[in-house]
């Protein structure tokens, strides 16, 4: 019985989170995502994450006025943070992460989340816990990967049928207004870049960064992909 | 000659029309509390016989109920220029409601029954057919009877009413540690003691089937958690957990060895309790409609039955007793109230009886409410509201008003009237403070000065939003150097969004003044052009402004507004229906949905595809209102209107068409 009340009480709290993305995705069309990557030579580094809803903050300060819409709750500012408490209490248990920082700004709605990993499948483990956590996967698979011996950073990214489907059921006319919505994902490295094959990636003017800005919904839909292999001097 | 013969037909058939429709309303016992009377005549004129039928065709109604009526409704037997009643009855241990509605073909009505089951002669002439549990049909000729039953579950809750009908009740909670004796004479145990033999550990954690929401864990960064997690495990798990949670509770309910022997003899009991709730529900219905048909009860009084016909529109609810009907709504036996001492029994609300009309006046649908108060309150509701709007209001109500609210109150009379009203109706409720309160209220009214308040702000209030304007926002951005390293900029984009005006009355603005001028010494804000400026903070998204013109206190989201107002530069012509509106209400809201589909396109709000035509027919719509003229003769009366597009058939009409063009679209 305990154990269905702690289901319960689990599904309870994605439910809300889930909510939370859900409305902030469907109703407030313009916002960044934009993740930083520093990555060393040892597979260590450093990671930051920010959701950047500065640019709907009307849209997104009056849907959190509100309790609820069209059937779905609304989460209140302290439920948002209790969440995100929680998010990073367990990235801070996570084998691998440490120096875990997290900065809410809920008069710009922005959220950043930022830690130090000490081997690459240990920034998997924080792209897999947010992503968990929040209920964003947009992604059946996205994995990072570096041979330290070949000096090769690769990720793999799939889009996910869910999310395609999804916004489908919005149509068109509300899946345009995310047209000034962003994904936006810069590595850099301690060696400069040799290649990189993803086309729509720029390499920086010191040669030991990678760029890639996309529109989300290229990304729902597939258009786009965040997939990359960056092959560094040895 | 001719004529006449018409005339004194045309007499006799209005009186046996209204004989009729009296008759089924003499049906309704005199202590009902609520009624509904439905005028189908009306509704089947105004709706159109033929769209109705085509409605009830497109729903699956006839085929469904393997009517074999010809699609008609005129076929179905029930007399439909009758009107009909809906009421409820309470009792302290049931409560019933009944449907009552003219025949006018028996035969074709009993084809309707065929699959509901055998038809038995009942008494009176009547005949009862019994559909769903605690519910049964019955009718003779003239008339057809649905009555239904419910039994008041607190009412058999009661210990002494539950013994003497052989109720046994059982709890199935956690047995608490410290009160083993009161648990021996709750539990199952006294049901079946050689059952239940507790081990003293089984006794901690038997399964809980009441409802209890789960404990409250704190969340925060106090959590406890596993110390480490494995990241492979999180994967997985996250993948697998909402489906390993979902399957987990349904294999959990469904494996018989969950459940063991105590929550058997609970279910076995509950099932026995149940099956005697069922044969008093069935037995005390059956007695109710033979009472009912045998003409037992009084009928409601003549002035009752008059409220609720006298100018019927098409749907009237009628409550003889609002007071009642609020008490018995609300739980004052509850222990909370108790304790602290509130008796809600003794609340007053000073309400009588309570009037719903839904009507249509040509292409308006209506919704009129009235309450009945008692002499007094009328009487003091009155004083409170007497005030009208200050006519410098009227030029704020232009032709690009997309819409307004209007209430005026008369603030002296409020804050002198309200320590009396409080007493009067609200004191009863407080119990042994009943005192300090009353004294508290006297106090507050020596203390405050009325008319010195009513100079401050006398009571009338306009909130207006006139059209929509671009507004700039500050929004944080991300720049990239060479290098990709990032950095926070602040840029500025337009956002249009609705201008809105709150004007009130001050004839002494100096209190207003003041606290602005202290407000801007203070640098909260500053003054420009005789504006008050308030600059955005983090609960408001946008500058307020502040103009003090002749006597009127302006707010608003828009300097420009303001600005226009302030050198007298509103030119825009004068809306003289929300003036009307205004003018003859003590509270007036309005919205003008013909304007609302271009203002949704210039905010750049998209309604979705589903929304599109009835946002292109929001064009043919008028106004859609709240109005409230306030306390007329002793009813409290308040209104909603729509004006639907104008077709020649009217407002239900045109409702029905919309549905039948929804249900043609699937």
């Amino acid at each position: 019985m305990n154990g269905i009340f702690k289901a319960k009480r689990k599904l309870k709290r994605f439910y809300i989170v889930f909510c939370a993305c859900l409305m902030t995705l469907t109703l407030s069309s313009c916002f960044d995502f934009v993740e930083q990557i520093d990555l060393k030579s040892d597979r260590s580094g450093h990671i930051a994450a920010t959701l950047n809803l500065s640019k709907s903050k009307t849209k997104v300060s009056s849907l959190m006025k509100m309790k609820s819409i069209k059937g779905i709750q609304i989460p209140s500012q302290a439920a948002m943070e209790k969440e995100i408490r929680s998010a990073v209490q367990l990235l801070k248990q996570t084998k691998g992460i440490s120096n875990v920082q997290y900065k809410t700004d809920f008069t710009n709605y922005i959220v950043n989340i930022s830690c130090d990993f000490s081997q690459i499948e240990s920034l998997n483990a924080f792209s897999d816990i947010l992503a968990n956590r929040f209920k964003t996967k947009i992604s059946n698979s996205n994995r990072y990967y570096y041979n330290a011996q070949s000096n090769v950073f690769e990720r793999k990214f799939v889009a996910s049928a869910d999310w395609k489907a999804k916004f489908n059921q919005l149509g068109t006319d509300n899946t345009t207004q995310f047209a000034d919505a962003f994904y936006t994902q810069i590595v850099r490295f301690e060696k400069p870049v040799v290649s990189q094959a993803n086309s729509q990636a720029k390499v920086a003017g010191n040669k030991k960064g990678v760029l890639l800005k996309l529109p989300f919904m290229d990304l729902v839909y597939g258009k786009s992909s965040l997939a990359n292999k960056i092959t560094l001097t040895k | 000659m001719k004529s006449k013969f018409i005339l004194v037909g045309l007499a006799y058939l209005s009186f046996v029309t209204s004989v009729k429709a009296q008759d089924l309303i003499k049906q309704i016992p005199e202590d009902a509390e609520m009624i509904a009377a439905f005028n189908m005549k009306d509704i089947v004129q105004k709706a159109n016989a033929n769209k109705l039928n085509e409605l009830l065709q497109k729903t699956g109604f006839f085929e469904k109920s393997g009517i074999s009526a010809n699609n008609d409704i005129k076929n179905l037997g029930v007399d439909l220029s009758q009107t009909a009643y809906f009421y409820t009855r309470k009792t302290d241990s049931v409560s019933f409601t009944e449907f009552i509605f003219s025949l006018n073909n028996k035969g074709q009505f009993e084809k309707l029954l065929h699959e509901a089951g055998e038809p038995k002669a009942l008494s009176n002439g009547y005949t009862s057919i019994g559909l769903k549990a605690g519910s049964m049909l019955v009718y003779n000729d003239q008339v057809a009877r649905f009555i239904s039953a419910t039994t008041n579950t607190t009412f058999l809750d009661n210990d002494s009413v539950a013994s003497r009908y052989g109720i046994k009740k059982v709890d199935y909670v956690a047995r608490p540690s410290d009160d083993d004796e009161a648990w021996a004479d709750t539990t199952v145990a006294a049901v079946d003691s050689a059952a239940v033999v507790w081990e003293e550990d089984e006794r901690l954690a038997p399964p809980v089937a009441v409802a209890v929401e789960p404990d409250t864990v704190v969340l925060g960064a106090t959590e406890v958690l596993p110390p480490v997690v494995d990241i492979a495990a999180i994967a997985a798990d996250a993948a697998a957990d909402a489906a390993a949670d979902a399957a987990a509770d349904a294999a959990d309910m469904h494996d018989p060895g969950y459940y063991d022997s105590l929550y058997t003899a609970y279910e076995d009991q509950n099932r026995k309790n149940d099956s005697i709730r069922n044969g008093l529900r069935d037995k005390w219905l059956l007695s109710e409609a033979t009472r009912l048909l045998s003409g037992s009860y009084k009928s409601l009084s003549n002035a009752d039955q008059e409220k609720v016909i006298k100018n019927l529109g098409l749907i009237r609810l009628y409550v003889p007793h609002v007071e009642d009907l609020y008490r018995g709504l609300t739980p004052y036996t509850s222990l909370p109230y108790y304790y602290m001492g509130i008796k809600l029994d003794k609340f007053k609300t000073g309400y009588q009886d309570g009037i719903l009309d839904l009507l249509q006046e040509g292409s308006v649908l209506k919704l009129k409410g009235s309450v009945g108060l008692d002499k007094e309150l009328a009487e003091m509701s009155k004083r409170m509201y007497a005030r009208k709007p200050n006519s410098k209001f009227n030029k704020y109500l232009t032709d690009k008003t997309l819409g307004f609210f209007n209430v005026n109150i008369n603030s002296e009379a409020y804050l002198r009237e309200m320590p009396a009203y409080m007493a009067k109706y609200y004191s009863g409720l407080l119990g042994p403070q009943q005192d300090v309160v009353e004294w508290g209220l006297m106090a507050l009214e020596i203390a405050l000065d009325e008319k010195a308040i009513a100079q401050v702000m006398p009571g009338d209030h306009l909130v207006v939003v006139n059209g929509l304007r671009k507004f700039k926002k500050d929004y944080i951005d991300y720049t990239y150097d060479d290098d990709y390293n990032a950095t926070e900029v602040k840029k500025t984009k337009e956002e249009t969004l609705p201008v809105f005006i709150w004007m009130f009355t001050s004839k002494d603005q100096r209190l207003i003044k003041k606290g602005l001028e202290m407000a801007v010494s203070k640098q909260v804000g500053h003054i420009h052009d005789g504006i008050y400026t308030f600059s955005t903070k983090k609960a408001m998204d946008f500058p307020m402004y502040v103009l003090l013109k002749e006597d009127l206190v302006m707010v608003s989201n828009d300097s420009l507004s303001l600005n226009d107002i302030r050198q007298n530069k509103m030119a825009a012509p004068v809306n003289k229906d929300f003036v009307k509106l205004m003018k003859q209400n003590k509270m007036s809201a309005a919205i003008d949905l013909q304007k609302l589909p271009a203002m949704l396109k210039e905010m750049g709000v998209a309604p979705g595809k589903q929304w599109e035509a009835t946002m292109a027919q929001l064009n043919q719509y008028g106004s859609t209102a709240i109005t409230s003229k306030g306390v007329v003769g002793n009813r409290a009366e308040v209104e909603m209107s729509t004006r639907l597009p104008q077709t020649s058939d009217g407002a239900i009409s045109y409702l029905l068409d919309q549905i039948i063009t929804e249900l043609n679209k699937k």
